[in-house]
């Protein structure tokens, strides 16, 4: 590297993190509002630890999030399976529509599986709220998977079926292990993409069960508030830890 | 697969239905303290469970997007009800049920947004005034609306970020009503507020109170409870109540259509009208509250305050926002848009 690529890497990446480092920073700071620094203090994070309503809505976020990311992450590789197996009328056709779901503005999405909701009078909580956190989910789990299977080679199927192991046992032998990395980076990612939806999420969800990011939102709209820079920065944390756990998983398994 | 889906639809229905009641309260964030609903709970057995929203368009939206949400409670500002009326969002209140409603100060209820109070109480009211550092700009300076236009506060003035408040606030220095309607009347109104854009350094509400503690800015329009709030860390700062008229908001607690339990709702509303529930909302976050007899059970320190315990002179100087209709919203939110562009 020379130079001025170097200096610009560390512009980016000055770019990419001050920010993070000012929410992590002002979590500490010893004042309600006020954006200068008064003095380092705890009192955020133990006001977080005793909010008990911040609790709720975390532990709803959290329900959301593992129930979206188990259920995507199986249907992904049931459908990921099947087109790659299986050669059948339609298949490039729902290849085609899960990425148009990839693309589709969360809007769009939003408003129409909230006039789906209504006309089949669900009540909105946590159903309406899970359904529709799959199924945005889902595109992005097969995504993962389909690919990883596209290196997969075929014979190795061929090879398990000649040998006579039933279709259970093809996948508990062969597709599950070739796959597991894609399904960990599947749930991970189908965890992330729930946890912190708010756009699809605001739209159908009902009284009795609000997440996390709807939560925090409302919050941040009427002025900052520094238990919302201690809760964002434990959810930093965790992110990191998922991050490097996620790797080093991975960096053994392939 | 489908029958089973169905089942469990079916399910959780029963189990939404069997469930003992719950109300769902959806409120402004930093509004009422959780201790108020601690105590209905203990006082009626009915747990309450709240969520809440940041604006009355983000409510309005919700409710509007699937009128059936099981909500019981909701707090609308007062321009908001006679829409969310017209579009059927909110359920009839039966006065029988609300027996605390005889220390709400006269002038607040039979408003024209809803004349017989058939959907709407208020419960809370503020003024807007502006709020002043007196490190920066001695008190005596400011008296009226017309300092915020004043050459010597060239690029130092806080303007609220609200369609409502600037408007409202050229309106009452052209001698018209805070509700007018008249396209020609607001198109006064935005041209005077033109003419005080040199002044304006910022346009803002979310913020507000971090700017005037941190003074970043020492003068601007503003809302009683938050300036309160302001001052509670920042002792500089003071609520100046100008001459004349100021506009003058209730926030009105309603029963939105979708409720389960209407009338268990109403009895949530006559509960925050009670004296000392409305005092506790008075405490809890500074807000006034339109029960007259509250107040009055507080400390002294509290009754000195005049925002929450105005005299009938200074009240009387208050004009209610109202509703304004869909077209004359259609020009203010048009001028608002241009003033902003113009910043």
């Amino acid at each position: 590297m020379n130079r001025l690529t170097r200096s610009l890497f560390f512009l980016v990446m000055a770019f990419l993190y001050i920010p993070m480092v000012v929410v992590v920073l002002f979590s500490f700071n010893h004042s309600l509002h006020s954006l200068i620094w008064h003095g380092w203090t705890w009192q955020w994070y133990s006001k977080l630890w005793h909010d008990a309503l911040l609790a709720k809505v975390t532990w709803h976020s959290l329900c959301l999030g593992f129930s979206a990311a188990f259920i995507s992450t199986v249907l992904g590789a049931v459908v990921s399976y099947s087109l790659y197996r299986y050669r059948f009328f339609g298949r490039r056709l729902i290849s085609g529509l899960l990425i148009v779901l990839i693309v589709i503005p969360d809007l769009v999405m939003a408003i129409a599986l909230m006039i789906l909701f209504r006309s089949a009078h669900v009540s909105f909580g946590f159903v309406t709220l899970f359904l529709a956190h799959v199924s945005f989910c889902l595109p992005f789990s097969v995504m993962v998977i389909s690919n990883r299977l596209s290196d997969l080679n075929p014979q190795l199927l061929l090879a398990a079926e000649d040998l006579g192991a039933s279709l259970w046992q093809q996948w508990w032998w062969v597709m599950i292990p070739a796959m597991r990395s894609a399904l960990l980076v599947s749930a991970l990612l189908s965890f992330m993409l729930s946890f912190d939806d708010v756009v699809i999420s605001f739209f159908v969800s009902g009284p009795n069960y609000v997440t996390l990011p709807l939560h925090v939102y409302a919050m941040a709209k009427l002025g900052a508030n520094p238990e919302i820079n201690a809760l964002c920065s434990l959810l930093l944390l965790l992110t990191v830890a998922v991050v490097l756990i996620s790797q080093r998983l991975l960096g053994k398994k392939t | 697969m489908k029958k089973s889906l169905l089942g469990l639809f079916l399910l959780f229905h029963a189990a939404f239905a069997m469930a003992k009641p719950t109300l769902y309260v959806y409120q402004w964030i930093n509004s009422i303290p959780d201790s108020v609903y601690k105590q209905f709970t203990k006082e009626t057995g009915v747990p309450v469970d709240v969520s809440y929203y940041e604006s009355n368009e983000a409510m309005y939206a919700k409710l509007k997007g699937n009128p059936s949400l099981a909500y019981d409670v909701v707090f609308p500002s007062s321009y908001f009800i006679k829409r969310m009326v017209k579009a059927h969002l909110l359920d009839h209140i039966d006065s029988s049920i609300m027996t605390h409603t005889q220390g709400i100060y006269k002038k607040f209820i039979h408003q024209p947004f809803d004349p017989n109070n058939d959907y709407s109480y208020p419960l809370t009211w503020g003024m807007t005034g502006i709020a002043v550092n007196d490190k920066y700009i001695p008190l005596s300076k400011i008296t009226a609306w017309k300092d915020l236009w004043s050459p010597s506060y060239r690029h130092q003035v806080l303007w609220l970020n609200d369609i409502r408040e600037p408007f409202s606030v050229a309106l009452i220095r052209l001698g018209y009503s805070v509700n007018d309607q008249n396209p020609t009347h607001i198109k006064q109104a935005y041209a005077l507020l033109k003419k005080g854009l040199p002044n304006v350094k910022v346009i803002n509400a979310d913020a507000m109170e971090s700017m005037f503690i941190d003074e970043d800015v020492f003068l601007g329009m503003a809302w009683s409870p938050d300036t309160y709030q302001a001052s509670q860390s920042n002792p500089h700062i003071h609520f100046v109540i100008p001459k004349g008229r100021y506009p003058l908001w209730l926030g009105c607690m309603a029963i939105p259509q979708g409720s389960r339990h209407p009338k268990l709702a109403m009895t949530l509303l006559n509960f925050l009208l009670r004296k000392d529930i409305s005092a506790q909302i008075i405490t809890g976050m500074g807000y006034a509250v339109t029960n007259q007899e509250a107040v009055k059970s507080l400390p002294i320190s509290w009754q000195e305050k005049r925002f929450v315990n105005p005299s009938k002179s200074l009240l009387a100087r208050g004009e209610i926002e109202g509703d304004v209709g869909d077209k004359a919203r259609q020009w203010y939110e048009h001028y608002w848009l241009e003033l902003r562009l113009s910043v």
